[in-house]
């Protein structure tokens, strides 16, 4: 079954997954007792979950450590079974882990090597060619263009484990696209990169959803990440969908307001109601929260406060509405 | 075997052996390892032998089965479970089952390059090994019987390989089946005749012997060039055939009962 350009790639209504383990007794005694007796723990990851993601889209997955993302996440790539709801990706059922679904997502861990380690890169990428049944004339030209685009022409011969962290990711990347996957879950992929090369990797990402048309969920910790690659973002909170939009709809939902910096030449003489509500940002300059105030009598007040040399609006940082989406109630169950 | 899952399997193949060959001493110092118990019980037996000693078999039978053993077990033994088990605990399992290829066809891949490594290291030991003893080798000169003899080993290996799946598979419900392992390795060791033909064990044991499973890993792909009874050897293909069709059906319903269970540990 091919996925039609108009249908979603991914399709999941009130998907839950719930994991049984037993439980670890505290101490020596606890540990002794539980040879004998183990007690069964229910936990609820994901609940009723809905999700529909185009073809096309980055879409980032985002929620506090243990919200149930990861979880999320390995269904949708067929790695878990869920417990309840049901889930098409590419226009299967991921669990089934069927060839033709394998071959249309491409996973890139980035606390995970799916590189040989003691071969190098060209090598993991051959074995990559046998598996997708890529044609060799393909192989050269995907290979060359991805060495280019990454910058990684250079290493492809050198065994893997000589490889630095962000030559490796980007020999994971390489890997993880030779095949031109319509599905990529991107799952924390510049971890551990420098600034540069973190750079490298949000632009590839860019480029391939542009060039190719590769949907890609992407979850990350890091904001920078997020404000680069994602058009959209589904916020998981206690295993549910907490958010479902884009990032101004996400800044307004957080509803913190924006930041006036106001830039003085001199020590502006502040009124003390001001100078209470207000924070210093560098020796002669102030931030204040952005309020009812209508703009322009704000300029006008604050050029009584001192010579004013440069007045700017500042929307509050991704890293800051994140947080404070996250602590809006709903912990885990 | 499809024509993909087959070029798969030889991209893999080749794989290993460039891995293979990057651990140069390990093969000689691990095959003159496995080419010593036979040597060691070879020597016991024919000490005993020559003081005495009434074996339920010929001085050939025994001279012959024992220098072929160590060829035996290494093709066909398999070391899967311990990486299998160790690759589900940790998660590392994951970067297998987002590819559109098992895990079991890279297992086996590795299983059978290191065993053409480890019979090319081995050959040459075993022929130093039988130089003293040609005397007392027994050998058919038979194509048919070479042939059988390879059917057999081949069955022995894919028995053993199936076992290692279903004990590796173990760690799906499991933290640690080291034990289990173990356990199916000493019987193996014991039942399986590579330390002690079966057919000097008490006359007794017989069909106990005839029925359980480790003896056609080892036992029996040497019986097919030793034993002269044309229905005794039809009568083992049979039983050989049916315990790896019953191994290779409890590693399938192992393997997809424990997929079920899979967490994925790690982010």
């Amino acid at each position: 079954m091919r996925v039609r350009l108009s249908e979603p790639v991914i399709k999941a209504q009130g998907l839950g997954k719930t994991y049984q383990f037993h439980r670890q007794p505290q101490g020596l005694a606890g540990a002794v007792r539980g040879l004998f007796h183990r007690e069964a723990t229910i936990v609820q990851a994901v609940r009723g979950l809905d999700l529909s993601v185009g073809r096309g889209e980055v879409v980032g997955l985002l929620g506090p450590n243990g919200a149930g993302k990861t979880t999320v996440v390995k269904m949708l790539c067929g790695l878990l079974v869920p417990t309840t709801g049901s889930l098409e990706v590419c226009g299967e059922r991921p669990a089934d882990r069927s060839h033709t679904f394998l071959s249309r997502i491409s996973v890139i861990f980035g606390q995970k090597a799916m590189l040989w380690w003691d071969v190098s890169t060209r090598e993991s990428l051959k074995i990559h060619r046998s598996m997708y049944g890529i044609s060799r004339d393909d192989f050269r030209t995907t290979v060359a263009r991805l060495g280019d685009l990454l910058g990684i022409t250079d290493v492809l011969d050198t065994p893997v484990r000589h490889l630095s962290l962000g030559q490796r990711m980007r020999c994971e990347l390489a890997l993880a696209l030779l095949h031109r996957p319509t599905l990529l879950f991107a799952d924390e992929p510049t971890i551990g990169l420098d600034v540069q090369a973190k750079v490298t990797v949000r632009n590839l990402l860019r480029d391939i959803n542009r060039t190719f048309g590769t949907t890609i969920v992407l979850t990350s910790h890091d904001m920078n990440d997020v404000e680069a690659l994602t058009d959209r973002v589904v916020v998981v909170k206690a295993g549910q969908a907490a958010f479902d939009g884009n990032l101004a709809a996400l800044r307004a939902h957080a509803g913190i307001p924006a930041e006036v910096v106001l830039t003085y030449r001199d020590t502006p003489n502040l009124p003390p109601d001001v100078s209470r509500k207000s924070t210093k940002d560098g020796p002669r300059g102030i931030r204040l929260r952005l309020g009812d105030q209508p703009v322009p009598e704000l300029v006008h007040a604050a050029a009584r406060w001192g010579e004013l040399v440069d007045f700017r609006i500042v929307e509050a940082g991704l890293d800051e509405v994140m947080s404070k989406v996250f602590s809006e109630g709903g912990e885990r169950p | 075997m499809t024509r993909s899952t087959a070029l798969v399997f030889l991209a893999l193949l080749r794989q290993e052996a460039r891995l293979i060959a990057q651990y140069r001493w390990w093969l000689p110092a691990m095959q003159a390892s496995v080419v010593t118990v036979p040597l060691i019980s070879l020597l016991v037996w024919r000490g005993a032998v020559a003081h005495g000693a009434e074996p339920p078999v010929t001085r050939d039978y025994l001279t012959t089965y024992l220098v072929l053993v160590s060829v035996v077990t290494t093709l066909t033994s398999s070391w899967t479970a311990k990486f299998l088990a160790e690759s589900i605990r940790s998660g590392r399992l994951d970067a297998w089952l987002v590819r559109p290829c098992s895990t079991h066809l890279a297992a086996a891949a590795n299983n059978v390059a290191e065993k053409v490594a480890k019979l090319a290291v081995l050959l040459p030991l075993v022929v130093v090994l039988a130089i003293p003893f040609h005397d007392d080798l027994d050998l058919p000169a038979h194509p048919g019987r070479w042939l059988l003899f390879a059917w057999a080993l081949a069955m022995g290996a894919a028995m053993t390989f199936s076992l290692d799946v279903v004990v590796g598979s173990l760690a799906f419900w499991w933290q640690d089946v080291t034990a289990v392992d173990r356990f199916r390795h000493l019987a193996t060791l014991f039942l399986s005749g590579a330390v002690v033909p079966l057919a000097v064990m008490p006359a007794d044991w017989g069909p106990f012997l005839r029925t359980q499973p480790f003896g056609y890993v080892v036992a029996f792909p040497i019986r097919t060039l030793l034993e002269p009874d044309a229905a005794d050897l039809r009568a083992g293909v049979a039983a050989q055939a049916a315990w790896v069709v019953l191994a290779l059906a409890a590693a399938r319903v192992v393997w997809v009962r424990g997929l079920r269970r899979y967490h994925g540990a790690g982010a």
